[in-house]
């Protein structure tokens, strides 16, 4: 029975008006198409893009090297080396991510107790040299001062 | 007997509190005060179980065992009690976890994971309590204390020295120094690992990694003879602190400050990291195989007149190949003892100077003998095992030595001696000894390393020896050096092979000088001319004459830079793999912790590399086997020194100036230990010389021979011994000592 159905059926073409319905509803309306890169689509405020290391307002780092970021990072792209500073306070001397081994998962964000590394909106950049994927403590730094407002506001919008 | 924990039936036995039957059977209790090793306060709180028929929850470490008795650790009531208690100690316990050196292995913190609330009902202020300068080796973070007592116990009790002391009640109180002075006892470093949270930390290891990047290898202590088992954890490479391994037979929990800080020199400057050849004044690198050509033409060349002197502190295998290639070459004059000038005991000694009884018998002696060593600074591990002899058997402790100290245990009686009064006072023959101590009982003499540096070391030893035999007692030595059992064992002395097989020639011990008929060749192993030699001046004129200076080291000095024709880079202890024979005749291997620094490698590679050039069936682990046999042969006891007609050399009319073993600077690694030098009383030098009229900051001079020694003098307590200098060496003194052990004029 449900052969006989399934032959009728294939005879009228009845699958595939089914779907020229669709696209003919669709016709009528306004294209969803971006013209990326003179149009872009709006980023949540929850993007995970490239990393920055945020300061406080007084200019110093936020960081206070504890190593959970890269203990939690599943895919060991973040190495830190950290000593005790002049002031007596727990500081990295060194602090690098490489981006290519990121999966850009967002947990090292999550993980740090001082909101000093965070990933930012920025996901259009390139790097020229294979080395140049590992981010140096100084560049990610320079990200966090170029992108503080930016975050401070996506902050503002993260808030349930 | 039996008990129930958790429903589950545990045999016991009367005196088990339920802590213990738990930590042997590995049920988990949660405790901050409780430690197997200190007495219990049950202070915490933290260790609350349940017991049947008992109204309210009872501490697990002070609550003994009845016959039938039902405990549950995991119950509501259980658990509530656990609850609680930490919510009370997390009230004024800081959110430090992000950068507490602890974390990761705090006791606290996984309790808290287990047992802590999320939210706290606590409003108020936060308690914060300033930080003590309590010295270099240990840093503090007092408002991260829960007051478990562990650390003030630990003095009380274990170091003998009440360094911590807890002050006020309540919110006010306080872990503090008595005196607002930083710790100097020998074993401070111990609170470290006692102190359950991360109140009391390593300085050296502070916040330079996180406990669980952390890699752990076990390893052996090479800064005294005991060789205590101890951890090294590494991070890329890199040891980053040093932890004790449990052992009952040496160590039990502790370690030495010297063993736990002592691999801080290891980057120092001065490390020597390339194979170096003499050009001129100036000393260039060059590559091994030049050099190995070189020593062995030197050797060849100038066999009959050479020596090669090796440190005590290197491992067997370094020791064994380096006496098999000198011996092939025909060089019979090979010691270790550089830091001794007397030598006519030597063909009576025991094969293997060792410590007589298991350091666990020591509880049950009736009386200890020891001469010439501070033992709390220079053996503070066996400085347990006193103090716990008199707590458990009231032993009474005798204390023979050429200046005033003080011990972290009581000592009956204490004698301060020169030389010459040290040999007389155990002078059997004369009718009355000085030594005043019931003979009938279970007595221990023990020796201590200053003793070997003195000139009439032979006369001690051979009075000694026969005091003890007359008087039924054991007499034990304590070597100088890490391995100094080791090198007597592989035949690092003139008159006898490995396994301390005589060499039967016209043997005329009495005459032996180190130095001596050494005008060619001089090969030195691990040992800087200017602190390891019992005459600083004799080594370095020794060396300005000499054909050939051959140098292993893993350290650059000044008489290095001078004087060597060639310099072999040692690596480290830490950087390469071994053993060592410890005082109790134990030989315990260790393996190599990080890779060595620079060209530097291990002295047994390079010396193996070297006699596989004339014996190629040499391999490491046929070296390995010989030592194993050897040291089975060996039968220790150590049959006493006598020797027959020995003539006094001390005429104590003179001023004799000795000096003082410094444990801090016994080695060229720990000489480099900053942290360490600065913590404990070292002081360059310090002299008293008495009967003289000289007071306190006086300067004087020295002469002896042709030598000017300039001294300030520091009277401190000291009055004793008569007409006698003394003079401390350090790794840091500038100005050459001159002979360890002689007559001078002021
Ligand atoms: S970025 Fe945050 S999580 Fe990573 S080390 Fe610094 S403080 Fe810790
Ligand atoms: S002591 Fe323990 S609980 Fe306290 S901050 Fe350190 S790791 Fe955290
Ligand atoms: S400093 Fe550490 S060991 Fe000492 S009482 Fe405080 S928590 Fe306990
Ligand atoms: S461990 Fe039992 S009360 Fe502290």
């Amino acid at each position: 029975m449900n052969k006989i159905i399934k032959f009728i059926k294939s005879l009228f073409f009845l699958e595939i008006l089914k779907g020229l319905k669709i696209t003919g509803q669709k016709l009528s309306k306004e294209p969803i198409t971006i013209q990326y890169p003179e149009e872009k689509t709006p980023l949540s405020s929850r993007f995970r893009g490239l990393h920055a290391l945020r300061k406080y307002p007084n200019g110093e780092e936020r960081c206070i090297g504890c190593k959970l970021c890269e203990a939690v990072c599943p895919a060991l792209a973040i190495s830190i080396d950290t000593e005790e500073r002049s002031d007596k306070t727990r500081r990295t001397t060194k602090y690098e991510i490489d981006l290519f081994k990121c999966i850009y998962c967002g947990f090292c964000e999550e993980a740090c107790p001082v909101d000093a590394i965070v990933e930012t909106g920025i996901f259009e950049y390139h790097f020229e040299r294979r080395k140049d994927s590992v981010m140096n403590k100084l560049d990610l730094l320079k990200i966090g001062d170029m992108y503080e407002k930016e975050e401070l506001k996506d902050r503002e919008r993260n808030k349930l | 007997m039996h008990i129930y924990i958790n429903d589950t039936k545990y045999e016991v036995s009367e005196n088990d509190t339920i802590i213990q039957v738990a930590d042997r059977n590995e049920i988990h209790i949660p405790r901050f005060c409780y430690h197997k090793r200190l007495s219990i306060v049950a202070s915490c709180r933290m260790c609350l179980v349940d017991v049947e028929g008992a109204k309210y929850p009872q501490p697990a470490c002070s609550t003994l065992v009845r016959d039938g008795m039902k405990v549950n650790t995991t119950n509501t009531s259980a658990s509530q009690a656990q609850k609680n208690t930490m919510e009370f100690l997390l009230i004024n316990h800081p959110l430090d976890c992000p950068i507490c050196d602890q974390a990761g292995e705090c006791e606290l913190q996984d309790v808290s994971l287990e047992h802590g609330d999320y939210k706290s009902a606590y409003n108020e202020i936060k308690r914060t309590v300033i930080d003590k300068d309590i010295g270099d080796l240990v840093s503090t973070e007092m408002t991260r204390c829960i007051h478990c007592s562990r650390c003030v116990r630990f003095g009380e009790e274990v170091a003998g020295i009440k360094e911590l002391g807890m002050t006020g009640r309540g919110e006010e109180t306080k872990i503090e120094t008595f005196i607002n002075q930083g710790l100097s006892s020998q074993l401070s470093g111990n609170v470290i690992d006692l102190c359950p949270v991360g109140a009391l930390n390593n300085s050296l290891y502070k916040y330079s990694a996180r406990t669980w990047d952390l890699k752990q290898t076990s390893s052996i202590s090479s800064n005294d003879c005991l060789g205590s088992n101890i951890f090294y954890h590494t991070y890329k490479d890199e040891i980053k602190r040093c932890i004790p391994k449990e052992d009952e037979e040496i160590n039990l929990s502790w370690l030495s400050d010297n063993d736990r800080f002592g691999y801080e020199g290891i980057k120092s400057d001065d490390r020597i990291l390339h194979p170096l050849i003499r050009r001129g004044d100036n000393l260039e690198k060059t590559d091994f195989n030049t050099i190995s050509d070189y020593l062995i033409e030197s050797l060849k060349l100038y066999s009959k007149k050479s020596c090669g002197i090796m440190s005590a502190q290197s491992s067997c295998e370094e020791m064994y190949l380096f006496q098999h290639l000198l011996r092939e070459n025909n060089i019979g004059k090979i010691d270790h003892r550089s830091k001794e000038c007397d030598f006519r005991y030597q063909k009576n000694f025991p094969t293997i100077p060792s410590f007589d009884i298991k350091l666990s018998e020591i509880k049950n002696l009736d009386n200890i003998i020891i001469i010439g060593t501070n033992v709390s600074k220079e053996f503070p591990i066996l400085s347990i095992y006193f103090r716990e002899a008199i707590k458990n058997n009231d032993t009474s402790i005798f204390s023979f030595a050429t200046y005033e100290f003080e011990e972290n245990f009581p000592l009956k009686k204490s004698h301060v001696l020169n030389s010459q009064e040290l040999a007389d006072c155990f002078n059997t023959s004369t009718t009355e000894t000085n030594v005043d101590i019931d003979k009938t009982g279970n007595n221990l003499i023990i020796l201590g390393p200053a003793i070997s540096y003195l000139s009439n070391y032979s006369n001690i030893l051979n009075n000694i020896s026969r005091y003890a035999e007359s008087n039924n007692m054991k007499l034990s030595l304590l070597g100088d050096q890490a391995n100094t059992s080791g090198a007597w064992a592989m035949g690092i002395v003139p008159h006898r092979l490995p396994g301390g097989v005589a060499i039967n020639k016209t043997d005329k011990s009495g005459n032996y000088e180190l130095l001596s008929d050494t005008d060619d060749l001089l090969v030195i192993y691990n040992l800087e001319p200017e602190y390891d030699f019992s005459d600083d001046n004799k080594i370095l004129e020794k060396l300005k004459k000499s054909k050939a200076n051959i140098f292993f080291s893993s350290y650059m000095t000044e008489s290095i830079k001078k004087y060597a024709h060639i310099v072999f880079p040692l690596s480290t202890q830490v950087e390469s793999s071994g053993s060592y024979i410890n005082t109790n005749k134990k030989l315990q291997q260790y393996e190599k912790i990080i890779n060595p620094l620079g060209e530097s490698k291990d002295g047994a590679d390079i010396l193996l590399t070297i006699c596989n050039s004339f014996d190629s069936s040499l391999t490491h682990e046929g070296v390995k086997k010989s030592i194993r046999a050897i040291l089975a042969k060996i039968n220790v006891n150590n049959n006493f020194v006598q020797i027959a007609n020995l003539d006094n050399v001390k005429n104590s009319n003179f001023l004799e100036k000795i000096v003082i073993r410094n444990p801090n600077s016994s080695n060229p690694t720990l000489r480099r230990c900053n942290s360490l030098l600065n913590t404990h009383d070292n002081d360059d030098y310090f002299s008293i010389p008495l009967d003289k009229t000289v007071s306190d900051n006086d300067k004087i001079i020295l002469n002896e021979n042709n030598n000017k020694l300039k001294l300030t003098i520091k009277q401190k307590k000291h009055a004793k011994p008569i007409n006698t200098v003394l003079v401390k060496i350090g790794g840091t003194h500038k100005e050459k000592i001159g002979a360890y052990n002689t007559e001078v004029d002021l």
